[in-house]
């Protein structure tokens, strides 16, 4: 604290700000705020702008919630995929996620964060109340709960798995495991347990 | 300064923290109820052995190195993870809330065995399957007891007389009923049912869980009404999972009914 009060104002505030970010220390902040300092104007410039930008131009898409420039998304504007299936996920960078496997060809729905009781985030302040609209008609047969396998995401499926259930819809979970490339070994007895609840007849 | 650095510890884990990509902090309460937070270095690499068994409600036999700053984990082995308990959804809420009063109300460098003792316990009640919705009162009752906040339920808390049968004034504050006589000024004072001092006595005399239970919503909401509010005026502050639980547990009575 004390290198941000020597620091001329200016810079203060900019090390401040870049501190306010996930993940950046007071070390890394200041590292940053230097570092920006001896950049071209211009370069600078594209950086301002493009952080205004994503104020801007990003929106949340009004059915799946997901980021996005165009409401819908490109996503869920998709008439190729398959209307039947809604993956529910956590966060937007679980949908890149997802994609990039190439694999899945259904819907998705982006919750933006999950339960956490004891930080006070409800089901209120994620996005689960905009599911609800999307499984009023025939069309969806599933919805996978993609969500991290953490106590808190745990919480969140069973709430939306209860909230779903009711209507008579396929609710399935992703299978938790083993991890590719790991080690049996290393595993604890939970993974394992659910790995051994999850096998698959080959 | 001695010279063996690591040592040994069982504690149920009350909350983790990420901190970047590979660490963890773990808070939690050690077998004598002190509160302590050591660093999981590692944790959530894919070939840490660690992660598993450091999650919440976790109870673990832990080797602890001492740190400069503060500890480091150096092995981990889960005992009982509450496997029943965490995959439902209303016994979690509860886990969850008792969790959160036992953080407030643990204190580092502060052994309390009892606290740890009821925590355990209650977390084995709600694994049980005669968890029933009087688990979370029982629970908050005792907490009140063993961190030296018990309410008063046999003498005036004013003036210290032995109480009469119709006495059913409860003042949060002072912490407890009083007589007929006596009308503090300073602190609200609420009427309150026979019935919910009868539970509160049997709390205070009965060693064990409820394993069943038969009260009616009215003296339910009336029982919580005073311990949520005993709790909030000892914690000093807003107990965040209450609403969760609450939440979760409304929509199940509703489903039964
Ligand atoms: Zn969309
Ligand atoms: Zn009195």
């Amino acid at each position: 604290m004390n290198d941000q009060v020597s620091a001329p104002s200016p810079v203060a505030r900019l090390i401040r700000e870049l501190n306010r970010l996930p993940g950046i220390g007071i070390k890394s902040a200041q590292r940053l705020a230097y570092y920006i300092i001896r950049l071209p104007s211009e370069e600078v410039e594209g950086i301002a702008e493009s952080i205004l930008g994503v104020k801007d131009k990003i929106i949340y898409c009004s059915v799946c919630q997901n980021l996005t420039e165009v409401d819908p998304c490109e996503l869920c504007n998709d008439p190729h995929r398959n209307n039947g299936i809604i993956c529910v996920v956590e966060e937007p960078l679980d949908v890149l996620a997802i994609e990039r496997a190439g694999f899945y060809k259904g819907y998705y729905h982006v919750l933006h964060g999950v339960v956490s009781p004891m930080n006070g985030i409800g089901p209120g302040d994620l996005r689960i109340k905009e599911l609800l609209p999307r499984l009023n008609n025939d069309a969806v047969k599933e919805v996978i709960l993609g969500v991290n396998p953490t106590l808190e995401g745990d919480a969140t499926s069973m709430y939306i798995q209860r909230l779903i259930s009711p209507l008579g819809i396929k609710v399935t979970n992703l299978a938790r495991g083993l991890p590719i490339g790991g080690q049996l070994e290393y595993a604890d007895a939970v993974t394992l347990n659910r790995a051994y609840q999850g096998r698959i007849e080959l | 300064m001695s010279g063996n650095r690591l040592y040994r510890v069982e504690g149920l884990v009350l909350k983790t923290s990420f901190l970047g990509d590979r660490d963890v902090l773990v808070t939690l309460i050690a077998s004598d109820g002190s509160k302590l937070t050591a660093m999981a270095w590692g944790a959530r690499k894919l070939t840490s052995r660690k992660m598993g068994h450091i999650e919440q409600l976790n109870q673990i036999d832990v080797t602890l190195y001492r740190g400069r700053n503060m500890p480091s984990i150096s092995q981990v082995q889960s005992m009982d993870n509450f496997q029943i308990l965490k995959g439902n959804l209303e016994r979690l809420s509860q886990s969850l809330y008792i969790t959160e009063l036992v953080d407030g109300f643990a204190m580092e460098a502060n052994s309390n065995p009892e606290l740890y003792t009821l925590f355990l316990d209650c977390l084995h009640a709600l694994q049980d399957s005669n968890a029933n919705h009087m688990i979370v009162p029982f629970f908050q009752f005792n907490l009140l007891s063993v961190c030296g906040h018990m309410p008063e339920l046999y003498r005036c808390v004013e003036c210290g007389h032995v109480l009469d049968s119709y006495s059913n004034r409860f003042c949060i504050e002072l912490g407890g009923l009083l007589c007929d006589n006596c009308k503090p000024e300073l602190w609200r004072v609420r009427f309150v049912n026979d019935d919910t001092i009868d539970i509160l006595r049997l709390f205070n005399s009965s060693p064990n869980f409820p394993r069943s239970s038969t009260t009616s919503e009215d003296i339910y909401r009336e029982l919580r009404s005073i311990l949520d509010k005993s709790i909030r005026y000892w914690l000093d502050k807003d107990v965040q999972s209450s609403d969760f639980m609450d939440h979760v547990g409304r929509y199940s009575r509703e489903q039964v009914v």
